[in-house]
């Protein structure tokens, strides 16, 4: 009998280990989607992914994310974790609401928001230069092509107690060789302006943030009139941000996701070369026929390599880089363009297979203006790189 | 490699004992276990394995050659642990002593920071353990390289101990039986050292961490003391798990490690206490240095110098930094004062005295070693000994996640006690639900590491 109980709890412990390796190696997940991104997933090694650790780190990262029930195993625990975090500290929160209560991992609640900290100028600003150094080369080398830079101020660029604000914008807008025309912000400067514009749980502008800009960006470009929304709709289902999931609170922390209408012109849609049906799922949403959990990118539309939208209009023709705040708007813009090219530089040339080199895509594709739409992420990137 | 990584769990173990146990012959399974101690080890310290292989190689001719040339012994055995030793050193504290020369001297002599191996200081001091009690004639020639390399690499001890010494498993390397009911046992006592280390010793981990780690100010003497409560309980689920772990792999391959922990925090004095935590290190140290150096066997003055060389050697094979040092001659003092001043009466009151004072001594020993950083150190002691308000809705609101890391004070200060041991004494749990509540402990460790990234081994950097 001892034997037998031995054997069986030795298999098992076996098959839960080895059921974790198989499923990695042999049938591994596209989408984590508790977290809303791309699983990790086994990477071939080379000998400098070796001896510099990263493919060890890769698997490491794909098995935790592959190994069966490791989805619901990480939002259990984390929820069981922020739910008790949640009751013990309700009364804190409450009493509390102009001060920064520190979450971990540089995010905090402020106002019943989840916010990030406020980023200093000083470590932001190597970045800021290397950024403004490569859209200084693009326009001093393509002088007849207009570029247009918009930055998206939200909760990294103020401090909500203090009403400071490090001057990221502004040192970003005396680096670029662009017309000052041509340049423009999304500006925060109050927890006010912020809380009225972003979502409370996760870290992209909600519908009136991304409608505003939207039309700051338009009238930026000169591009005529924006879309009126034709209505007005909060969605059934509770919405768990980015920054909800970070702080483990998915399920916990919650809100109302609402979203405008818009009657959109026809247009045709590409995700990295491939014709789609539509760029996110917004009259999905709507009719409550999603297929997808509800995140930021499942209704706006998610981050992709290359969105082109083509209305056939004949206008002019667009190229917009930037990150996912744009995936909000770039729909919208299209509306007012003839064809619409939206580049994410984190993402192209791993799904496209392509190296991108922005003079070549613009005559590649007749651009008629190039739009860098984002947040201090974005102009910080280390893949905002134009060129060879 | 972590034993608490998905690493480790889902592909290294499933792998090795898939194939050790496909194998029938004792050589092939010893090959098996070689071959993965040595992907074991190179997959953290792809750069630093063959520094383990030379230092198993070096032991190994040395071996040979003081059999072989018995007029020449001593000076092969001299050269033999200089060589490991120097190599020891030189990883290990060639650049804690340029640090050290140039702030005295003012000099900068351009030295390159030199990476440190990981677990350099366990394996050498088993290989030392091979060269001197072979020197000794307490065991046999090892004739075959690759038995002494396997002993040296070892996966299961290979970087966090216990400190196994070739004596005691010189039999095993190459009889010993494997049996299903030993495997289980191991089994449970790996997935009991997982639970340690995950479960408790991560949890509890990160109030010391967000404490020390603050530069705010809003943290007072209340908050400076749970944190060296914290990593008090961090470091003692932190290294037994692994030492847990490290017996229970063993005895799935059936190899009988020795015990490295004791319930050290229910010792009664600081001597006890060392008889019961990192029992191998101690006995290491006893054997190979203390009794070499005359133990207390001798005046009370050449007593007390032996007392401090082997604590000072102890506090720096923890680390190469000025803090270890201190906090081994901080024993060192405590361990002569129990001796000569207050040792007989602490033994002559009750015994939750004697606890209270051991585990306060110990307690604030860990604040010596945890923080490195001297400026740091003294700011943390200073707290702890000088009186500051903490205004706790202030402290919880820096960083609220400190909050749950506290809750995890509760079990880990109840279980650092033999409290298991008693409930087992009077409850004995059929197998099957042992086994039961093991498989849980496993879903759940499992489930813990997929959802947090913070997982260090505090003993690696040894």
């Amino acid at each position: 009998m001892k034997n037998k109980t031995n054997a069986l709890f030795l298999g098992l412990v076996w098959l839960i280990m080895a059921a974790g390796l198989c499923r990695t190696a042999l049938f591994p997940k596209e989408i984590c989607t508790e977290e809303n991104r791309y699983a990790n997933r086994l990477t071939r090694p080379t000998p400098t992914s070796y001896f510099d650790g990263s493919f060890q780190s890769g698997v490491e990262a794909a098995l935790s994310d592959q190994a069966i029930g490791s989805g619901p195993a990480r939002s259990g625990c984390n929820l069981v974790s922020s739910g008790i975090n949640e009751a013990l500290l309700s009364g804190l929160y409450e009493a509390n609401p102009n001060r920064y209560i520190g979450l971990g991992g540089g995010l905090s609640s402020f106002g019943g928001y989840l916010v990030y900290d406020t980023r200093e100028l000083k470590k932001m600003a190597p970045g800021l230069d290397r950024g403004a150094a490569e859209i200084n080369a693009f326009v001093s080398a393509n002088p007849e092509v207009p570029v247009y830079v918009y930055y998206i101020e939200k909760d990294t660029d103020i401090n909500f107690e203090t009403g400071e604000k490090p001057g990221l914008y502004g040192y970003l807008r005396d680096r670029l060789a662009v017309p000052p025309t041509h340049i423009a912000a999304f500006g925060i400067d109050s927890f006010e302006d912020y809380a009225g514009r972003f979502f409370r749980t996760d870290h992209h502008w909600d519908y009136r943030g991304s409608y505003q800009g939207y039309k700051e960006v338009l009238e930026l470009l000169d591009g005529g009139m924006p879309l009126e929304p034709v209505g007005e709709i909060t969605l059934d289902e509770p919405f768990s941000g980015s920054k909800a999931v970070e702080s483990g609170g998915k399920g916990v922390r919650t809100e109302d996701f609402t979203a405008y209408r818009f009657e959109y012109p026809p247009m045709s849609v590409s995700v990295n070369g491939a014709p789609v049906g539509d760029y996110g799922a917004q009259e999905a949403w709507i009719r409550g026929e999603a297929a997808e959990g509800l995140s930021y990118g499942s209704f706006y539309g998610g981050d992709f390599g290359e969105v082109t939208f083509d209305t056939d209009s004949g206008g002019e023709n667009l190229l917009v880089l930037g990150e996912s705040h744009d995936n909000a708007i770039i729909k919208l813009l299209a509306a007012n363009f003839g064809r619409t090219f939206s580049v994410d530089l984190r993402y192209y040339e791993v799904q496209t297979g392509k190296k991108f080199n922005l003079g070549e895509y613009v005559k590649a594709n007749g651009i008629d203006k190039v739009l860098f739409i984002g947040s201090i992420g974005f102009y910080t990137s280390e893949d905002l790189i134009l060129g060879d | 490699m972590l034993f608490s990584s998905m690493t480790f769990l889902m592909f290294f173990m499933p792998l090795c004992t898939g194939a050790y146990f496909l194998c029938k012959n004792r050589n092939w399974r010893n090959a098996v276990l070689l071959v993965f101690s040595l992907l074991f080890y190179a997959w953290g310290e792809p750069k630093s394995i063959a520094l383990i292989v030379a230092a198993a190689f070096a032991a190994w001719l040395g071996g040979l050659c003081m059999v072989r040339f018995p007029r020449l012994k001593k000076p092969i055995f001299a050269a033999t642990v200089g060589l490991l030793t120097a190599n020891l050193v030189i990883f290990k504290y060639l650049n804690f002593m340029a640090r050290t020369a140039e702030s005295l001297t003012g000099l900068d002599f351009g030295l390159k920071e030199i990476a440190l191996p990981i677990g350099i200081s366990f394996y050498t001091f088993q290989i030392l353990s091979y060269v001197i009690d072979l020197y000794r004639g307490e065991i046999s020639l090892q004739k075959n390289p690759f038995t002494l390399l396997l002993y040296v690499s070892l996966f299961p001890q290979l970087i966090a101990g216990p400190i196994v010494r070739y004596k005691t498993v010189e039999t095993e390397l190459t009889v010993r039986s494997e049996s299903l009911n030993g495997a289980a046992a191991g089994c449970r006592r790996f997935i009991v050292g997982l639970a340690k280390k995950v479960l408790i010793a991560n949890r509890v981990a990160l109030a010391a961490e967000i404490i020390y780690g603050s530069e705010s100010g809003a943290y007072g003497t209340l908050m400076y003391w749970l944190a060296s409560l914290a990593y008090t309980m961090q470091i003692y689920y932190d290294f037994s798990g692994y030492s847990d772990m490290a017996i229970g792999l063993g005895q799935i391959f059936g190899f009988h490690f020795p015990e490295n922990f004791d319930y050290p925090y229910a010792s009664a004095s600081v001597t006890e206490f060392w008889r019961r935590w990192h029992i191998s290190l101690s006995r290491w140290f006893r054997d190979y240095i203390y009794i070499p150096l005359g133990g207390s066997r001798t005046t009370r003055l050449k007593w007390a110098r032996n007392i401090l060389i082997v604590w000072g050697l102890t506090g720096l094979w923890h680390g190469a930094d000025w803090n270890f040092i201190i906090w081994g001659l901080y024993f060192a003092a405590l361990l002569m004062a129990e001796k000569l001043v207050y040792g007989g009466l602490l033994s002559r009151l009750p015994r939750a005295v004697g606890r209270v004072y051991a585990f306060f001594a110990v307690n604030l020993s860990w604040v010596i070693f945890n923080l490195t950083d001297l400026n740091r150190l003294w700011r943390a002691l200073g707290m702890m000994f000088t009186y500051r308000r903490t205004d706790l809705a202030g402290a919880i609101m820096a960083d609220t996640s400190i909050v749950n890391s506290l809750l995890w004070l509760i079990p880990a200060l109840i279980f650092a006690f033999p409290v298991t041991r008693e409930l087992k004494k009077r409850i004995r749990l059929p197998e099957a639900a042992l086994n039961l509540g093991c498989l849980v402990l496993l879903l759940l460790s499992v489930a813990f590491i997929v959802s947090s990234s913070f997982n260090p081994f505090i003993y690696f950097r040894f």
